[in-house]
């Protein structure tokens, strides 16, 4: 007979059996000295040791029950500073429910909070990966304690692998290096810029040191960041370059207009012929400044026009344009011998201002014909490109430009051969202002030359967009 | 005697013009030279008295010549004034530090111009303002210097300077007219005194100027470049 009783009644009813037995065997027991055969006693041997035997096997399993449910509670706390674990909720009914609820209750608090750490841990560590500046923690001996992508990114490192080991060791570069020991010794925020190799590459770094401290505020290590400065600074040489060149540029013709107007004025020459010769360089010089300070205003004012509409935004064919442009530059063409080709279909339409247009056209044709040998041909052609783009092509067969000045030949005051375009009278802004008009109307530049053979400088529009696209709801 | 002669490195030829008009008309003898290298060749090849250096130049520039001449031993000793159309005192200050030994900037008056050559020539020929003695006599003799005894007297009478500024004083009015860099003061000051920052400098200078008394203006300041010695000549200043 088996009784399915839950834990506490069966063990109650096992101890009631328990007792009823003994007491069966006692009330035998008294009444011995009737029965001195010893059957009785016998009997109520027999008895006592069921019931003994009954008492002792449920007091057992009693027993393991509760060191089960306690071994249970203890796992589960033990459990609890690692994650969310199970519910312990009605699995133990016994006196150690009550306990098993309270810590239940602890669990689930813990398991929130930990929760709550590990997302605002996740988080923190997220926006240490995804920073473009690059982070190093060092301790005291120079031993890397983490790193972010980007450090490992900068210094080729994989951050896991090199988790412990000394900076020295796993970076190769000895101005970082030699960063990180005196940032050690200092034991206070130092900078420093320097040159590394990343990527193949030379990179500007600017480093800074911050000390690391323990929750106890003691000295832990270091923590470098590091940025990479290097576009900022090929942006700052760029214009100090760009600066310079202004400055040369504008204060050429103001030294010559200067230095000839006070010869004449202090010294005074005699020399009818001289005097002539020194106002024909003031003139010019005077004439040099002028087109500058034009150019200059012209490029100033594509930079501030942006993709504003403009109420001269028109249809146009572009043949009119270039056929406008090089009747403007016939004559100089003419006293070359040079040859100026026009092939654009008649049917070719651009929207955009016809002016601008006219003048980026003008600057390209102007230069093709300034630059080729005398005799030579100049073809200006007009096509329907990829994209929704008009292309105006200028080539020439003149001497052509080196690969090393191809690059930079579209910025202000740039010059291939300074002597040269002073001689030719330009200005230094001639391709800027092509850029610029370009790019204002939505469109671009492009320059293919070999050096002996001529150049191949591309203009692209937007057909039907240019200024216009942009246009305020008012367009019609 | 063969004239003076003055070696013009300058890629604007109508620059280059006006500075060998004005010199010509002052007796000096000049060449024109338009690039870095053909400098160099010319100054290796028959060195001028003094050289009238443009900084901004196609293929070497003007601070590039500069080295390589007062590098060599033959060239070292040949003069040089920088012409910087840059107006960036760090070019300045460069090119002083590598041994230029004078500057106008542009636009420059031809005038102040044949007064720095001259200048340079005669600081070259010895014609120091040292009168006698180790006793240096400036302002028209309201300043003297007397480096014997570290003496500095102020219309007559001594002034007390101490160790650092008498070696700055001593040092600018050496040679009157020609800025001194920060750096470069540093480097004479050194170790005759003390230990000299370029802020310290501007410190002791500051100290000096206020014993001169009236005579403070004699320590010019030359924004971004560094200190000089008045020049005891008619104004010049551009």
């Amino acid at each position: 007979m088996t009784l399915r009783l839950s834990d506490t009644t069966g063990f109650r009813a096992g101890l009631a059996l328990a007792t009823v037995l003994a007491i069966a065997a006692l009330a035998l027991f008294v009444g011995l000295g009737e029965d001195p055969t010893g059957i009785r006693r016998l009997v109520a041997a027999g008895i006592l040791l069921v019931a003994g035997g009954g008492a002792l096997v449920v007091g057992w399993r009693r027993g393991r029950k509760q060191a089960n449910a306690a071994a249970g509670l203890i796992a589960a706390v033990e459990a609890m500073p690692h994650g969310p674990a199970p519910s312990l909720n009605g699995r133990w009914h016994t006196e150690l429910t009550p306990v098993a609820r309270a810590v239940d209750r602890t669990r689930r608090t813990l398991a929130s909070r930990l929760a709550g750490l590990e997302q605002a841990s996740a988080e923190q560590n997220a926006i240490l990966q995804s920073m473009g500046t690059a982070l190093l923690a060092i301790d005291h001996d120079h031993r890397l304690l983490s790193m972010n992508r980007a450090a490992a990114d900068l210094l080729g490192l994989d951050a896991r692998a090199v988790r412990g080991r000394l900076v020295e060791e796993v970076a190769r570069e000895a101005e970082l290096n030699a960063f990180v020991k005196d940032a050690v010794e200092a034991s206070e925020p130092l900078t420093a810029e320097f040159r590394i190799n990343t990527g193949g590459q030379r990179a500007t770094i600017q480093a800074a040191s911050e000390p690391l401290c323990d929750e106890q505020g003691r000295p832990a290590g270091l923590l470098v960041t590091l940025t990479d400065i290097t576009k900022l600074r090929q942006l700052e040489s760029l214009r100090s370059d760009f600066a310079a060149n202004v400055s040369h540029e504008l204060r050429t013709p103001i030294t010559n207009i200067k230095g000839y107007v006070d010869t004449l004025v202090q010294v005074g020459v005699e020399d009818r012929e001289q005097t002539a010769r020194f106002l024909d360089i003031i003139r010019r010089n005077a004439q040099r400044l002028a087109a500058i300070i034009e150019d200059l205003l012209a490029l100033s004012r594509l930079e501030q026009a942006g993709l504003r509409e403009s109420p001269e935004t028109k249809d146009t064919p572009v043949r009119s344009l270039v056929r406008e442009v090089v009747g403007q530059l016939q004559s100089a063409a003419d006293a070359k011998q040079i040859v100026v080709e026009i092939e654009v279909p008649e049917d070719l339409m651009i929207r955009v201002v016809p002016s601008l247009v006219e003048q980026a056209i003008a600057n390209l044709v102007s230069n093709a014909i300034t630059y080729s040998p005398a005799g030579t041909k100049v073809r200006v052609t007009g096509a329907i490109a990829d994209g929704g783009f008009v292309e105006i092509a200028v080539r020439d067969r003149g001497p052509g430009i080196a690969p090393q000045h191809l690059a930079r030949i579209f910025e202000r005051f740039y010059r291939v051969d300074r002597a040269r375009s002073r001689d030719h009278g330009g200005t230094g802004l001639g391709l800027a202002i092509v850029k610029h008009i370009a790019l204002a109307l939505g469109g671009r530049v492009e320059v293919e030359s070999k050096v002996g053979v001529g150049s191949d400088f591309r203009l692209l529009l937007p057909v039907g967009t240019g200024v216009a696209s942009s246009a305020s709801p008012s367009t019609p | 005697m063969s004239k003076v002669e003055v070696l013009i490195v300058e890629d604007e030829p109508e620059i280059a013009e006006l500075i060998a008009f004005h010199l010509r008309r002052e007796g000096f003898a000049t060449r024109h030279v338009t690039s870095g290298r053909k400098a160099l060749d010319a100054a290796r090849e028959n060195p001028p008295s003094v050289l009238v250096l443009d900084l901004m130049l196609p293929d070497l520039d003007g601070l590039e010549v500069c080295r390589r001449l007062k590098q060599r031993e033959e060239t070292r000793a040949i003069p040089i004034i920088m012409v910087t159309a840059k107006g960036e005192e760090t070019d300045i200050v460069a090119g002083l530090e590598l041994g230029g030994d004078d500057y106008i900037t542009k636009p420059f008056s031809p005038r102040v111009l044949v007064a720095r050559v001259r200048n340079v020539l005669r600081r070259h020929d010895g014609d120091a303002p040292i009168a006698s003695e180790g006793r240096l006599v400036l302002a028209d003799g309201a300043l003297t210097i007397d480096t014997n005894r570290h003496v500095v007297l102020c219309h007559g009478q001594p002034i007390e300077l101490t160790l650092t500024e008498f070696s700055l004083l001593h040092h600018l009015a050496q040679r009157p007219g020609f800025v001194r860099t920060r750096d470069q003061i540093i480097a004479a000051v050194h170790g005759r005194s003390t230990v000299l920052s370029s802020r310290t400098v501007d410190v002791h200078i500051t100290a000096l100027r206020r014993k001169l008394g009236d005579l403070s203006a004699l320590v010019e300041t030359v924004r971004g470049v560094g200190y000089r010695f008045a020049e005891a000549m008619p104004a010049l200043d551009e």
